[in-house]
């Protein structure tokens, strides 16, 4: 089964709210959502994924984007390749999501807001004052 | 040339990827640090910085030498450049890379398929002050 590999941004100790932005994209994509989340007494509903992952690191390390790449890599070996990997729209999550995307030699597209099934064609956000 | 430091800018102001200095740190195996809005100290192996995050949050990191870091907008004050630097500018030898010399290989990986304006939604509708009414009708609706 295909499935899109959702890495939780957690801060101080809470996993924040906006990992379900990302967990929501899978729902839109149809695909199975396995979350990645160091291990810790983090609030979450696992209800709302297929899976979860748990890495057995502080979370200043899970953030580190040079750690982040060792993780994705063993997740990867445990579960197989995912279509996907999913960061959060965020300071951290972009950080993380374009260094693996260099590391691992994959397309990137950042600031997703959409996603159109019939076409196949994600949106994200762009400035432009004349569009034709 | 050995470097300290590679800077690059958050993100581009139309299209906002903010995945240059990501995916030039990663090429290259250095260390990487966005959305810097200050340096507080810069050390022979190492930085000390100061990240932008979300809600008002700040994050203080140290970073090894060499490395790649995004730098946010308004870190620094722009100078005027007095007339000697402009001369001086204008001798300095300008290196021109061509884009297409560094595409051979790279297949296209994303495509931009359209602009589009979001759809438009309903318009919002503003409640009274009085808390009973508004709360009855969205219990409703």
């Amino acid at each position: 089964m295909s499935y899109a590999l959702v890495v939780a941004e957690v801060r101080r100790g809470i996993c924040e709210e906006r990992n379900l932005d990302s967990i929501g994209l899978c729902t839109l994509l149809g695909k199975d959502a396995v979350l990645l989340i160091p291990e810790g007494n983090y609030e979450f509903n696992e209800q709302l994924v297929n899976g979860l992952i748990k890495a057995k690191v502080e979370e200043q390390a899970f953030l580190n984007p040079l750690v982040m790449v060792n993780i994705l890599e063993k997740a990867m070996a445990a579960r197989g390749k995912p279509d996907m990997i999913i960061f959060t729209n965020s300071a951290s999550g972009t950080e993380l999501a374009s260094y693996a995307a260099g590391f691992f030699n994959l397309p990137i597209i950042t600031d997703v807001n959409g996603y159109d099934k019939g076409q196949g064609v994600f949106y994200k956000s762009t400035i432009q004052t004349d569009l034709r | 040339m050995p470097f300290d430091a590679i800077f690059t800018g958050v993100q581009s102001e139309d299209d906002q990827f903010g995945a240059v200095g990501g995916i030039l740190a990663a090429k290259m195996g250095l260390p990487f640090v966005s959305m810097v809005i200050g340096i507080d100290s810069f050390e022979s192996d190492h930085a000390i910085v100061r990240r932008e995050l979300e809600g008002g949050l700040q994050e203080r990191v140290k970073i090894m030498l060499p490395c790649v870091m995004s730098i946010q907008t308004g870190i620094n004050e722009p100078r005027y450049v007095s007339i000697m630097g402009i001369r001086k500018a204008s001798k300095v030898e300008r290196k021109v890379f061509k884009a297409a010399d560094y595409q051979e290989n790279v297949g296209i990986k994303i495509e931009l398929a359209k602009w589009v304006y979001p759809a438009k939604k309903a318009g919002a509708t503003i409640l009274s002050a009085e808390l009973e009414a508004p709360a009855k009708s969205c219990l409703e609706s």
